[in-house]
């Protein structure tokens, strides 16, 4: 399961962030270690990119990323 | 003795409202050395405490510019101590900047900003226990009360070197690790001011940033800290680097459960910016929420408050100073090709820019309370998708809203692109985005040769602008700006009331920007310009413009505009001229066709056909921006091999465009 297979409003625990070295640092300096609680609030107009909430922020990142983002 | 601030916090934390209210008007902005990141830095009013303003960061690593910068600063230029702003409502992420700042083992004092925000949730934050257990001294502020603020003059002058236990919160054997590389880090590896703790961290990650930056690192040790990695990463299977985000962030949500009070569970609950987000992100109704606002922006700007600005700046230069600068040179007893250079080479020249100054400044008013209050980033986050399919990103949006009042600020703008790829790539389409200087030249033609449907030919010039800029992305991200694709990965910030302060200085910054390089730059060019449409080579005054070197030029190159529809000398002169800027291109045809505004109509009807006309009006929309722009984008891009690129691609697109309409039009008209 990842962030993409959430609803609107539910949330997911991480598990491991299947993706490259660089995007990896980014998203885990900005909390998103496992183990951390993530909210996927809802998609942009057109689809593409989602925004989710972890540790009391929200961030926009595009489904490409999303959808190897593996929860519990 | 000058004592010397860094001033670092994450994106969104009120760091640069906190730095104008500390520096107010006292600040300066200038370039890092080497890269084009924006360097401010200023005084504390009536002190000797200077602050330099670092970039906004979530993290010092070595994985962008802005970190790189900020990391290089604190390791190099060694500033007397760190301010370091922490936005109270997002305190774990927040923290962790904090962490490896601590981590350097510099003073530190930091600023907990955005309380109200806090306290308007009904929560707070136990500033003393948060103190304790960062070893630190605390201010807090918030955008209602500034007074704790004024005591930052007294504390930097104190000894703020932080009582906290470094690395606590790593595993024994990460520590142990650390411990073992520094004891081996002789005191010639350490330039002054070093922490010998800290390299040992950077020799464990094998940050490459810093291990370059700092030569002559021992390779017994550099080979030493690669077997302790190893070493590490096989016990837990993971990246070093993670292993510490991991256990920096274990101890950050626990000192987040110990020091803020939430007692009716407010944490969770959903904020304002949320409920508004139900609305300005909703799937359907965001789009035309947005198209609103932008409308009214652009109708503020451009016909309501930038008309009459623009009258009043025709007027101010037109009349009073033209009038003023004559009579004072027939005063003196000037010479009529004194008064002619001065009055229409320099006045005329200098002054079809300094006319839209204050309607930049009026769009800069709007953009910078669009990126204040959080409302860009969510353009940003609507717009990503069409972006993408044309190899950018939706921050790139930006740079192109502005750039449809004038270039020159638009690529400046492009600074808020993380990535290289897109910023580049930002930057040479944004001139495709038709400027507000190009107006005045589509009015005149469509008017003259479209009476009824000028409208919509000046609405198609605009979408064949877009179109264009979207075409030449796609291109150009195959073909030159290969490159990794920016992942894009933007924060969704609170909304926030804009602070006036920083948004008046915002404004004046890019209109003060625009003065300079109306004194400097265009200046030149007017000089110039003037001289040959005044003189022949044998440097003797001519009447006749027809007989300058202006001319001569002009005819030369005239024969390359023919398969365009226009070969006439006259033409290829207001091409040139339209680099120094594009409303010179209207003075430039009424000047050398020797009539008035009034009858120029007349003239070109008689020169053109309504395709050639078109074409006309294509090959400026396209064609290489004005001189302003040009040397704005060799300094963004801080390349003349990426400029010439840019400059030649534009053109090149812009002749073989206008040829395509002429040639393709001819067959059906």
């Amino acid at each position: 399961m990842t962030i993409i297979d959430l609803k609107p409003g539910q949330s997911g625990e991480i598990l491991e962030l299947e993706l490259d070295r660089k995007m990896k640092n980014k998203l885990m300096e900005m909390g998103m270690t496992p183990g951390t609680s993530v909210k996927f609030v809802r998609t942009a107009p057109l689809g593409d990119p989602i925004n989710i909430k972890v540790r009391g922020f929200n961030l926009g990142i595009r489904r490409a990323v999303a959808q190897n983002i593996i929860l519990k | 003795m000058v004592t010397t601030y860094a001033l670092t916090g994450n994106p969104n934390s009120g760091k640069t409202t906190i730095f104008n209210e500390l520096t107010g008007s006292a600040q300066y902005v200038g370039n890092w050395s080497g890269v084009t990141v924006e360097k401010k830095e200023g005084n504390i009013k009536n002190t000797g405490v200077h602050i330099v303003d670092l970039p906004g960061i979530y993290s010092m690593s070595s994985s962008s510019i802005d970190e790189i910068i900020a990391m290089n600063y604190i390791v190099q230029d060694k500033p007397d101590g760190i301010l370091n702003v922490v936005s109270a409502s997002n305190l774990e992420r927040n923290l962790y900047l904090t962490l490896q700042i601590l981590e350097m083992n510099v003073p530190v004092v930091i600023i907990l900003n955005m309380m109200d925000e806090v306290k308007r949730r009904n929560m707070d934050v136990d500033i003393k226990k948060l103190g304790d257990i960062l070893g630190t001294k605390i201010i807090s502020t918030g955008s209602n009360d500034r007074s704790e603020l004024k005591k930052i003059k007294h504390i930097v002058d104190e000894d703020n070197k932080s009582t906290f236990e470094r690395f606590s919160y790593f595993s024994k054997d990460i520590t142990e690790a650390v411990d073992d590389i520094s004891k081996a880090v002789s005191k010639s590896d350490l330039e002054s001011g070093i922490d010998a703790k800290w390299l040992a961290l950077k020799i464990l990650e094998k940050d490459q940033e810093v291990l370059s930056a700092l030569k002559d690192i021992d390779e017994g040790l550099l080979k030493k800290g690669e077997e302790l990695k190893k070493e590490l990463e096989a016990k837990y299977n993971e990246d070093i680097t993670h292993l510490l985000a991991k256990q920096r962030y274990a101890f950050l949500s626990l000192t987040a459960k110990k020091v803020i009070k939430d007692t009716e569970g407010n944490l969770e609950r959903e904020t304002l910016t949320e409920k508004l987000d139900k609305y300005l992100t909703h799937r359907i109704l965001s789009i035309p929420i947005f198209l609103g606002i932008m409308w009214l922006i652009y109708y503020i700007t451009i016909t309501g408050l930038g008309d009459m600005t623009i009258g009043f700046m025709e007027w101010l230069i037109g009349d009073f100073i033209t009038g003023a600068a004559e009579s004072g040179l027939a005063w003196i007893g000037a010479s009529e090709m004194v008064e002619s250079l001065v009055v229409d080479g320099i006045i005329g020249g200098v002054g079809a820019v300094l006319v839209f100054v204050p309607q930049i400044m009026i769009l800069f008013f709007f953009i910078s309370i669009l990126e204040d209050s959080g409302y860009m980033a969510r353009i940003a986050f609507m717009m990503d998708r069409v972006f993408k399919k044309f190899g950018l990103s939706g921050k790139s949006i930006i740079p192109m809203l502005v750039g449809s009042g004038c270039s020159v600020p638009g690529i400046m703008a492009t600074r808020t692109l993380e990535n290289e790829r897109d910023r580049k790539l930002t930057i040479i389409l944004t001139p495709f985005i038709s400027c507000g200087a190009k107006m005045p030249v589509y009015l005149l033609f469509a008017s003259a040769f479209f009476a009824s449907s000028a409208h919509w030919v000046v609405f198609s010039l605009y979408v064949l602008g877009i179109g264009i800029a979207m075409a030449s992305g796609m291109l150009l991200s195959k073909l030159r700006y290969k490159g990794e694709e920016s992942g894009f990965l933007l924060e969704l910030p609170p909304y926030r009331i804009p602070a006036l302060k920083s948004v008046a200085i915002h404004m004046w910054d890019k209109g003060k920007d625009f003065l300079i390089r109306a004194g400097t730059v265009i200046f030149a060019a007017s000089v110039i310009l003037w001289f040959a449409q005044s003189f022949d080579f044998s440097f003797s005054h001519v009447a006749d413009p027809s007989l300058s070197i202006l001319a001569l030029f002009g005819k030369a190159i005239a024969p390359v505009f023919i398969p365009l529809g226009f070969g006439d000398w006259i033409t290829s002169v207001a091409f040139i001229t339209g680099f120094a800027a594009k409303e010179i291109v209207i003075s430039t045809l009424s000047v050398l066709h020797g009539v008035g505004e009034g009858a120029l109509v007349t003239s070109l009807r008689g020169l053109y056909t309504p395709l050639s006309a078109y074409s006309f009006m294509v090959f400026i929309l396209l064609a290489s921006p004005c001189f302003a722009a040009i040397s704005v984008m060799k300094k963004e891009l801080n390349s003349w091999k990426e400029t010439g690129f840019a400059v030649l691609y534009q053109t090149g697109t812009a002749y073989l465009m206008a040829m395509a309409v002429y040639q393709i039009g001819s067959l059906f008209f």
